[in-house]
């Protein structure tokens, strides 16, 4: 098994399927992904949706770590007028969740990988 | 060859690689195209090793680089299940793309990157119980092909001037 350092017709008969693959992927994500009206900002700790926030009006909510302890500290979500939701406030090493920003689409999660949460825009909420 | 410079410079290659993955993972993150994106650019060693020292050294020195990378970042939580999650798979393709294809440096490393998002992806799913994630899968599969093509330009940069210095 010897690796050989000059690109040859293979690699890009691979790199086209790569590109099939990601195209196909990206056509099908709406089949499986929640779609519709974005209405409430949906927030999942630990695999169980536990908030379901509103996009209709600006708002900021606090999660508190002594209520759901896989947080690392409490961690505080924002909603703008226009319906856009965050993570402003987090405890990480890395912030990825806070630094990812306002997200709008509807399936598009933001993930807190340390603190176990995943918010996600959807059509229906936790009392629908 | 004798077996204690092989060991010294799979030892430096490892340190090199950990170094990259922990400078990447503090300054090099881009969350803001999708959480956890990253160039891969500790996979830059993984290729010279696979290069100069084949498969068997490369299961190797990625495996202690997850393991290292843990203990200086992240612990042993959920960052490094989906650490190995990415290497496993990314090394196993690694080597079926090696075995069974005709691909170069260059569609090794593009597909070993996607299977390193692929891999990462699935963990984050299975670990957090959602199957949002797969939103970000073809944004990562779309860098990790962006980024495997510049690792593997790298990686031949690289292994052309080791070669010389090293005189192999």
């Amino acid at each position: 098994m010897k690796l050989g350092l000059r690109q040859n017709s293979s690699d890009i008969t691979y790199f086209c399927l790569a590109i099939l693959v990601t195209v196909s992927i990206q056509a099908s994500l709406p089949f499986f992904l929640p779609s519709g009206n974005a209405q409430y900002a949906n927030v999942y700790i630990l695999g169980e949706l536990t908030h379901s926030y509103a996009l209709s009006q600006p708002a900021s909510y606090t999660l508190l770590q002594n209520e759901y302890p896989s947080l690392l500290d409490d961690m505080i979500i924002e909603i703008d007028a226009t319906g856009k939701v965050r993570v402003a406030e987090e405890t990480s090493r890395y912030h990825i969740c806070s630094l990812q920003g306002w997200v709008s689409t509807p399936g598009q999660p933001i993930v807190c990988a340390p603190n176990r949460v995943v918010i996600v825009i959807e059509e229906s909420g936790l009392h629908e | 060859m004798n077996k204690t410079s092989k060991m010294v410079r799979l030892a430096f290659l490892l340190a090199v690689s950990v170094l990259i993955h922990y400078i990447e993972t503090i300054y090099l993150q881009l969350p803001m195209i999708a959480p956890g994106v990253k160039i891969g650019l500790a996979n830059l060693v993984g290729l010279i090793v696979l290069a100069l020292y084949g498969m068997k050294d490369y299961w190797m020195i990625g495996g202690l680089r997850v393991l290292l990378s843990a203990l200086l970042t992240t612990g042993f939580g959920a960052g490094f299940m989906i650490s190995i999650g990415g290497w496993l798979l990314a090394s196993s393709v690694t080597f079926i793309v090696l075995r069974w294809t005709k691909c170069s440096i260059f569609g090794v490393s593009v597909l070993g990157a996607m299977a390193h998002s692929i891999g990462q992806i699935i963990v984050v799913s299975i670990v957090y119980n959602t199957f949002y994630m797969m939103y970000y899968l073809p944004i990562l599969i779309g860098t990790a092909v962006a980024a495997g093509i510049v690792v593997a330009l790298v990686s031949v940069a690289m292994l052309s001037r080791l070669k010389n210095v090293w005189g192999l």
